[in-house]
């Protein structure tokens, strides 16, 4: 840059005194020198032809004056002096070529005024003697005596007279022949006025030598090609002026085209200059807003730029290490030691990265190396605490590792077989996982099938009933129940996979404790009833809320109670709540307990693994899945607490489960499966933002200001304990207890991130959202909404009025149909959205039996096409969200598109389990209005029924 | 970098073309437009010949009443002229033999400057109006003229060094020059100076001019039949025009040998063939103007004759080669007196 300068402007200096250059060039054609000159040769054309009349006046004129063409030669030869002076601008090879023709017409000139000097001379002593002969011999006729000789010189003067008209050159030996006559003659006679005859004969002779002389010079004079010459000059000088203007032309060009380069490359490059201080800029603050370390290397290995960590790594001015060569500035065994690393990366063009130890700061660093077209972009950062911990967790696996081991070696006593078993067991694990995948993959494939075939079964039971066919009716309830049966056995095992595979996720919602031992006992009172047992209920009376995802608590207990019940026959289940102060804070514990067949204690420890009972037997005889308890653990585990079991043969059997009474978000588990969730929950909600960059890994972030997040919840122990969690890992928490402050904050601090309770009281999450996105300031900020749905809800989220989950009860979906048709008039419509033809058939049906008019349409693209075509707007949709062509995402979008579709209430029916990812991307689009879900299902139609009249009004409200 | 710097130059230079392209096509269009407006005039000029055919107008013409000249010039000619440092010894100034006085020659055959001379000096009147000057026409222009007698041995004896390092020596000189030359004293501008001064010294305004001009009762009778006679004796055939001769060169000796007849011939007498060496030019002078012929006795190149009707005599024999007639020879004398006139600038 420094070296360049000088260059540039010398450039710039050079540009511009050729523009100069170009610019006198073009204006050297001098308008009035090129006039005169033309005007000077027009003259001189002039001057010649005027010469030739004097010429020819002169020879043939009997008195003249040689004045007028002694003038036009004197101007003639005066031009042509002047006519030397060539015009500048015609150039040196210009003012050559027409010098030299200059020249020839001189010479012509020159010669010509020579001949014109003989020429006078001849002609005046001609028309002396052609002047006076007549005289003379008419004199001589009168005075003598008109002898001999007065004859003959009349003769001689008649033919002399033709002979100087006539120019027959045939008479002039015949006037000789005359002259010798004459003399003959005076030679005989003597005396008398003899010399007047000789002076005759003299002049006679002087006219037969004269004359042609004369008449041959006057020949050349004005045959001189001095005319030609001097046009051919005026010519030559047309020309050549014509080529010296378009020289200039060209040049003026040139100038002119010059001027746009200078005035081009002026602006391009003042251009090219804000670019690249523009970029420059951008570019330092962007390298500078990397916490990472960066250096920028060109193709040369030169640092090109080194941002304020990697200078401040190594101990320099970021200034003072540009330009310098990377392998002697940067530590070797960072650099050169790894050469190869980089130049793979060069080689192969793609990123590389790599580990490296720094000794000298005893630092692991973690090296990503992007090569560019030219250059390398070297990125690192610390990775030390990551690496001490892996340590330290690799030292305390091998405790761990060694303690079974010891345990291991006192019953095997064998290192070998020891490591045998450990690749087993791997291998097993392996097996497990890939199972686990395959069957969580299977679940809309399980559960679809089923679905008609529960679908059916009731379809047909309640035709059986209605046609009294009795008979059949047994037959029918036990397909159904088998499928339920099924489906109870499929979501076990799917929940199992769930868990093993890492993909179960949890939600975690406040409750209040005492509601959920209501909801639960009033679920399992009817089947306690059934064996004839008694249910206890043992609980404090103020015991509080749980924060924990509810949902699996309650499937938890319910799992516990019905096994309990299930080995229980005329005894007693009971479920006990308490609660103990830990230092880690207060656990809820639930206990279940039971006075049934009880367990030995053998049995005990396998008990908790999937399609295990206590007994092989115990399936036949008391049926379940075997996978209650496993699923359970899991859950339990999941949540941070922990599940206990204590039993005696034949006198009952006591599970406990143990939660903290505030679960903590998955993030603080050391499970993998929390960390990937976390991550797709983040990258869901805006999957533009680098999050990783704006919110980096607590242990890289101690020493930053760090990230600044927004926690929106009503809760005030969700606040505190969020805000301990979060501060503890470097982040800036700002909080609110509602969303009108939260809205307020996120306006005042621009956080990097929002976190958002759904369920507040006054505005709700949704709402909170809503303003949120449609604020531009705002609309960036990536929000995680931290919300205890269940599946079902989301439905609603999506901006559906009801939601089912698949396989549908036949009941519930009556029931709503029964509500859209109070709120309909005259016949109501609706529209099945399946791309299974059973399902769709199954729906249709159903609905034509309630006097629905049903249509189907077997993915979302027809079912748009159908909204288009049809006169009136179902008053329903029924919609699958896996679909072919467009799926019910899809579907969704295009439907809020249309202002008159919008209002229609969507039935998301589906067998599909979401990832959070896909309910992010959902949530979006959404106005939805949102309220806990239960697995109650008269409530469910309750809470339904609310949630549709209040979407009635708001959209009625809308029409209006 | 250097491969995008590349780039951005391959691509403002492509950008720079394309402009380029358009400015050079735009110019050449113009070009060519105007190329095909622009005519040339020189092409139709030949068939513009407007020269007056008179056959029929009289041979002599009058001088002309005026001739504008720069009067510096002329006034500081004229010192030059009269100025003797001119010659070698600073004793012979151009009037030594072209007395201004004595009608612009010495009256004498044969010139005398710091030696004797070898010719008769020509008159300097109307010396503007000779087509060459000296006898053999060997200077093409007064200034050219100059040279000859200041260089000659016996004429001036001196060289352009050596005057104008006299001149420069007179500060009057100085600031003269100065006031008309940017360049002051050169050969150059002491060459136009005096030759501007010789062009001021002619003589309008004749009886004759005024006869020509249309005054016919302004010569006698004698007079006005002389001037046929000159016309019809065919001395007007070389004597014609503004100078009355001076335009043209002649042989001495058309009718017989003038110089076998006069004797002791010299190289002087070989006249214009000593410049030319052509052999039509032996003998051959320069056509001396006839106007104040009668003040400028001695005549001829050698200044033999001493009358005018003496030269009248023997321009008849052996130029015109016709008898000698007495009362012709006086008219035409008598004719040849009407050619006198005043130097304009000394009428006025």
């Amino acid at each position: 840059m420094m070296t360049r300068k000088p260059i540039i402007i010398a450039a710039a200096a050079g540009a511009i005194l050729v523009f100069l250059g170009l610019t006198a060039k073009s204006r050297t054609i001098d308008i009035e020198s090129h006039l005169a000159y033309r005007d000077q040769l027009t003259a001189q054309l002039q001057h010649d032809l005027r010469a030739n009349q004097n010429i020819l006046n002169s020879r043939y004129a009997l008195y003249s004056s040689y004045d007028p063409l002694v003038k036009e030669l004197e101007q003639a030869q005066m031009i042509q002096m002047e006519l030397g002076v060539v015009p500048e601008f015609l150039g040196r090879k210009g003012s050559q070529r027409l010098s030299e023709k200059l020249e020839l017409s001189s010479r012509e000139i020159t010669n010509k005024i020579e001949i014109t000097e003989e020429f006078k001379s001849q002609n005046s002593l001609l028309k002396n003697s052609l002047a006076y002969l007549p005289t003379l011999i008419e004199k001589l006729q009168q005075n003598g005596q008109g002898g001999q000789v007065e004859q003959l010189l009349g003769e001689l003067l008649d033919q002399v007279l033709l002979y100087t008209l006539s120019a027959d050159e045939s008479l002039v030996p015949q006037i000789n022949l005359k002259i010798d006559a004459v003399q003959a003659v005076i030679e005989g006679e003597s005396g008398g006025p003899i010399s007047d005859i000789d002076i005759a004969l003299e002049h006679a002779k002087i006219i037969l030598q004269n004359k042609p002389q004369v008449d041959q010079l006057t020949q050349t004079l004005l045959d001189l090609p001095t005319t030609t010459e001097i046009r051919e000059l005026a010519q030559l000088y047309e020309q050549e002026y014509q080529a010296a203007v378009n020289r200039a032309r060209l040049f003026q060009l040139g100038a002119s085209v010059w001027l746009i380069l200078l005035l081009s490359s002026a602006a391009y490059g003042a251009l090219m200059l804000m670019q690249q201080r523009r970029a420059e800029r951008k570019t330092s603050e962007l390298f500078e807003s990397i916490t990472d370390a960066f250096i920028g290397v060109n193709d040369q290995w030169e640092i090109t730029y080194v941002n304020a960590q990697a200078a401040q790594m190594l101990n320099q001015q970021p200034q003072s290490l540009v330009g310098q060569s990377f392998w002697t500035t940067f530590p070797e065994e960072l650099g050169s030691q790894a050469k190869h690393h980089y130049e793979e990366a060069i080689a192969q063009q793609s990123m590389v990265t790599l580990e490296l130890e720094y000794l000298a700061q005893g630092r692991w660093l973690e090296f990503h190396l992007y090569p560019g077209s030219d250059g390398l972009s070297v990125f690192w950062q610390d990775i030390t605490p990551r690496k001490q911990a892996q340590n330290q967790l690799a030292a305390s696996l091998n405790a761990t590792q060694q303690a079974k081991e010891v345990a291991e070696s006192e019953r095997m006593n064998a290192e070998t077989e020891r490591a045998k078993a450990e690749a087993e067991r791997t291998k097993a694990e392996e097996a497990s996982k890939s199972k686990s995948d395959f069957l969580a993959n299977m679940s809309h494939e399980l559960r679809t099938p089923l679905n008609t075939i529960i679908g059916y079964s009731e379809v047909i039971e309640e035709e059986a009933k209605e046609t009294g066919q009795e008979d059949l009716l047994e037959d029918i309830q036990t397909v159904r129940q088998s499928g339920e049966h099924l489906l109870g056995l499929i979501n076990g095992i799917l929940d199992l996979a769930k868990v093993e595979s890492g993909k179960m996720e949890l939600f975690l919602e406040t409750v209040s404790l005492q509601s959920l031992m209501k909801e639960v006992t009033a679920t399992i009172r009817p089947l306690v009833e059934e064996n004839g047992n008694a249910l206890v209920i043992k609980q404090p009376e103020d015991i509080g809320n749980l924060h924990a995802d509810i949902v699996k608590v309650r499937q938890c207990l319910l799992n516990l109670l019905s096994n309990a019940n299930k080995f229980t026959k005329n005894g007693t289940v009971t479920l006990a709540l308490s609660q103990t102060e830990q230092p880690d804070g207060n656990w809820i514990h639930f206990e279940v307990s039971d006075s049934g067949i009880g367990m030995a204690p053998e049995q005990l420890e396998k008990i908790f693994d999937a399609f295990t009972q206590a007994d092989n037997s115990t399936t036949r005889n008391y049926g379940g899945t075997g996978l209650g308890l496993s699923i359970s653990k899991n859950f339990v585990d999941m949540m941070g607490g922990n599940i206990t079991v204590s039993s005696e043969l034949g006198k009952g059997t006591t599970f406990c489960i143990c939660l903290p009474q505030t679960v903590l978000e998955p993030a603080q588990f050391p499970q993998p499966t929390q960390e990937g969730l976390k991550a797709e929950a983040v990258a869901g909600v805006n999957a533009d933002r680098p999050v990783k960059q704006e919110c980096p890994q607590p242990n890289t972030s101690s020493e930053r200001t760090g990230c600044l997040i927004l926690l929106i919840d009503d809760d005030a122990n969700v606040r505190q304990l969020m805000q301990r969690t979060l501060s503890s890992r470097g982040y800036q928490v700002l909080v609110a207890d509602n969303g009108l402050t939260g809205l307020e904050l996120a306006e005042q601090h621009i956080p990097d991130i929002i976190i958002l309770d759904v369920v507040m009281p006054k505005m709700n999450g949704w709402q909170v959202l809503v303003q949120l996105k449609a604020d531009p300031a705002l609309s960036h900020i990536p929000v995680i909404l931290q919300t205890m749905l269940d599946d079902g809800r989301l439905g609603y989220s999506l901006g559906a009025a009801e939601y089912l989950p698949k396989p549908m009860k036949k009941d519930v979906l009556l029931g709503i149909l029964e509500k859209y048709r109070l709120n309909s008039q005259g016949s109501p419509s609706a529209l099945v959205v399946d791309d299974t033809l059973e399902a769709r058939m199954l729906l249709e049906r159903t609905l034509e039996k309630q006097g629905w008019n049903a249509q189907s349409a077997s993915n979302g693209q027809l079912a748009l096409a159908k909204l288009k075509q049809t006169d009136s707007l179902p008053n329903l949709i029924l919609l699958d969200l896996m679909m072919p062509e467009m799926d019910g995402f899809e579907f969704i979008q295009a439907l809020h598109q249309n202002e008159d579709w919008s209002a229609i209430p969507i039935v998301v029916i589906t067998a599909q389990d979401l990832t959070i990812s896909e309910r992010q991307r959902l949530e979006q689009t959404v106005l939805g209005i949102h309220q806990k879900g239960s697995i109650d299902q008269q409530r469910l139609l309750k809470e339904l029924q609310e949630i549709v009249n209040s979407a009635e009004v708001s959209s009625s409200t809308l029409t209006q | 970098m250097t491969k995008k710097r590349l780039m951005a130059l391959k691509l403002t230079v492509s950008r720079f073309l394309s402009i380029s392209f358009v400015v050079a096509v735009c110019c050449l269009l113009s070009t060519s437009f105007s190329s095909l407006l622009s005519t040339s005039a020189l092409a139709e000029l030949s068939a513009d010949q407007d020269a007056k055919f008179s056959l029929l107008s009289e041979p002599i013409q009058p001088i002309p009443l005026k001739i504008e000249l720069d009067s510096r010039k002329v006034s500081l000619g004229k010192r030059l002229f009269q100025d003797k440092r001119f010659s070698g010894n600073n004793q012979v100034s151009c009037a030594s033999c072209h007395h201004l006085s004595l009608s612009g020659a010495d009256q004498i055959p044969k010139s005398v400057g710091t030696e004797k001379g070898f010719l008769n000096a020509p008159t300097v009147l109307n010396s503007g109006f000779n087509i060459k000057q000296f006898w053999d026409g060997r200077a093409d222009t007064l200034e050219e003229q100059i040279d000859g007698p200041m260089t000659s041995s016996h004429e001036m004896n001196s060289s352009w060094p050596e005057v104008l390092e006299k001149l420069k020596a007179s500060s009057i000189y100085e600031s003269e020059f100065k006031a008309i030359y940017a360049e002051g004293i050169t050969e150059a501008s002491t060459k136009d100076a005096i030759a501007t001064f010789e062009r001021s010294l002619y003589t309008p305004n004749s009886r004759f001019d005024q006869y020509l001009r249309g005054n016919e009762d302004i010569l006698t009778s004698n007079e006005k039949e002389g001037y046929q006679l000159f016309k019809a004796n065919g001395c007007v055939s070389c004597h014609q025009g503004v100078g009355v001769g001076g335009n043209m060169f002649q042989k001495f000796g058309v009718f017989g040998d003038y110089f076998s007849d006069r004797g002791n011939i010299t190289e002087r007498d070989l006249g214009r063939y000593n410049v030319t060496q052509k052999e039509s030019d032996r003998y051959a002078f320069k056509v001396p103007s006839l106007r104040n012929v009668v003040l400028t006795a001695p005549y001829f190149h050698d200044g033999s004759v001493e009358t005018l009707n003496e030269a009248v005599k023997i321009m008849i024999k052996y130029q015109l080669g016709r008898p000698e007639k007495k009362e012709d020879v006086d008219k035409i004398v008598q004719f040849l007196n009407t050619l006198t006139a005043e130097v304009a600038g000394e009428q006025s």
